[in-house]
């Protein structure tokens, strides 16, 4: 009696186990497998010189795409982290209720839009309403576009977990509210700040949709124009030069992903090792 | 200089739930009262209406007069009425992301005392009044998380005086301390009272007898009783208050 009904027990926990250890292993197998193959291909027709030289033709090197890259997240980053983060203290700390639900249902309606949409909404204001044409400008704030609610919720988050007594004691001190954000509450919060914009980088590195409508395309250098100049970037290199018939097109978009890929991971380890330092600091 | 306050018909919700039903007393200037009374009856609440920090408690509302000496406390700046009366909490909150220096040092700076010689006077002679010094003195720039409970109350206390309010309120501060520091914050709270007005609130009814000149007890939201501690400990007047204080209920 006793024993069967521990043997049933432990039947049912081992079919358990075998259910998500399959569903985890699913999941694992497409990830390794992506990566491994965008890896394998990169790695394998990768050159150095690609670094240093420009596309051209249906080959060439990377530095433009590099450099547009870097230059419009770098624009939509110091747009969409000011922005982000002071609605995200003021979501968290000004705002009443009724607003601020209002705001974080905005926001999250906002991350929810196909982020193509949201390059053809700037396709039409930016580059033919506004005349900027295809522009490193319009590019970075179609991108600060969906970079913004990621900063927004994730300060607001941030600034949620920061408990309660801890404002009470800096406003029992006399310190009015912003007194006690940038003295107190901020730092508290600061890592998980830290967490939400370099997520928003990873995402605005990888995007291309918005990109396409947006940014253009360019063969040469960014220039510092900010309107009426096409911009590169890698995103693009991979979605079209995968797409070409020649041997040193497959090569440049592979590179192209790899690097994007190794810069991505990179910034996800930056983030796994700042979440476990709040963690161990916290408990 | 220590300032009284006068409360006049004292009431305070959270949301619907009513837990201050009218209170009205004097709590005279350069005098210790101390607040008893059972478990929930509303003590924190009270001194929490006291220096307006109970409106921001979510769903927090307040009704009813506290008077700061001539002043209208509920007609001033939360915030100046914050710098006036001081409080240290139930439970200890030193702010974590700074050192035990910052910790007592922090009210100073937003006071506009830009001195360093003269806000390491202020900071050591704050935390030697919570009796800390002697035990933080060679590491005042660690983080104030790496005390223990009993000291980050103590850094609280330190943290509250530096500013030198009128009035200190100070919610149990001694329940997580040990006996020689209890006693310690007891000989604080009774040298103190020279420049401070203080409202204590403490589950030790010894401990209000030893450091208290006025007593009040509450029950479920109520005042029951108001006056000099010797008489309301060995003649209450009221059967409640009685019962309390010997033990018979909460
Ligand atoms: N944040 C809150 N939200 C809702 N109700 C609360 C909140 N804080 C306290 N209360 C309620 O208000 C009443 C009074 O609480 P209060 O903290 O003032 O009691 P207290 O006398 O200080 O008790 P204790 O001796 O346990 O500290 C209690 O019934 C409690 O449940
Ligand atoms: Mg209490």
């Amino acid at each position: 009696m006793n024993q069967s009904r521990r043997l049933r027990r432990k039947l049912g926990s081992w079919i358990g186990f075998g259910g998500s250890w399959l569903a985890t292993a699913l999941v694992l197998f497409s990830l390794v497998d992506m990566v491994a193959t965008i890896l394998w291909h990169g790695v394998l027709s990768f050159r150095p010189a690609m670094l240093w030289t420009v596309t051209s033709g249906n080959g060439g090197g990377l530095e433009n795409a590099i450099l547009g890259t870097l230059y419009l997240v770098f624009l939509a980053v110091v747009i969409s982290a000011p922005l982000g983060i002071l609605g995200g203290i003021f979501v968290s700390e000004f705002a009443g209720s009724r607003l601020a639900s209002v705001i974080r249902f905005c926001t999250e309606g906002l991350s929810g839009v196909p982020s193509i949409v949201i390059g053809y909404f700037g396709y039409l204001f930016m580059v033919i309403r506004w005349g900027w044409e295809f522009s490193t400008l319009a590019g970075s704030l179609a991108l600060t576009v969906i970079m913004v609610p990621y900063i927004l919720r994730s300060t607001e988050a941030s600034l949620q977990q920061v408990p309660h007594a801890l404002r009470e004691a800096a406003w029992g001190l006399g310190m009015t509210k912003s007194q006690a954000i940038t003295r107190v509450i901020w730092k508290s919060g600061a890592s998980g700040i830290i967490t939400g914009v370099l997520l928003a980088v990873a995402i605005g590195l990888g995007e291309t949709a918005p990109l396409l409508y947006t940014a253009g395309w360019s063969m040469y250098n960014p220039s510092l124009a900010l309107t009426h100049h096409q911009i590169g970037y890698l995103t693009y290199v991979v979605w079209t030069y995968i797409d070409m018939p020649y041997n040193e097109s497959h090569a440049l978009a592979y590179s192209a992903a790899c690097v994007l890929l190794v810069v991505i991971l990179f910034i996800h380890l930056v983030l796994r090792t700042l979440v476990q330092r709040r963690w161990s600091r916290t408990h | 200089m220590g300032q009284s306050l006068h409360v006049r018909d004292l009431k305070a919700w959270y949301g619907n739930h009513q837990t201050l039903r009218g209170i009205s007393m004097e709590i005279p200037e350069n005098r210790v009262t101390a607040i008893i009374g059972p478990s929930g009856c509303g003590k924190s609440t009270f001194i929490r209406c006291l220096n307006r920090l109970h409106e921001t408690t979510p769903q927090g509302r307040v009704e009813g007069k506290v008077q700061l000496g001539d002043a209208d406390v509920y007609e001033m700046d939360a915030v100046d009425v914050r710098r006036v009366i001081g409080m240290v909490f139930q439970k200890p909150n030193p702010f974590p992301t700074l050192s035990i220096y910052d910790n007592v040092a922090i009210g100073l700076k937003l006071g506009g005392m830009r001195d360093k010689s003269a806000q390491f006077e202020r900071v050591e002679q704050s935390l030697r009044m919570a009796a800390l010094w002697d035990e933080v003195k060679d590491r005042l720039h660690r983080p104030a998380v790496a005390l223990s409970g009993g000291q980050q109350q103590r850094l609280c206390i330190a943290r509250a005086l530096a500013v030198q309010p009128n009035v200190l309120l100070m919610d149990e501060p001694a329940s997580a301390l040990d006996p020689i520091s209890t006693a310690r914050i007891e000989e604080l709270v009774l040298s103190l009272k020279e420049n401070y007005t203080i409202v204590i609130v403490t589950h030790n009814m010894q401990q209000a007898a030893r450091v208290a000149d006025k007593t009040a007890f509450f029950l479920n939201g109520e005042l029951i009783e108001f006056g000099d501690t010797t008489s309301l400990f060995t003649r209450p007047q009221d059967n409640r208050t009685e019962d309390y204080i010997t033990g018979r209920f909460g």
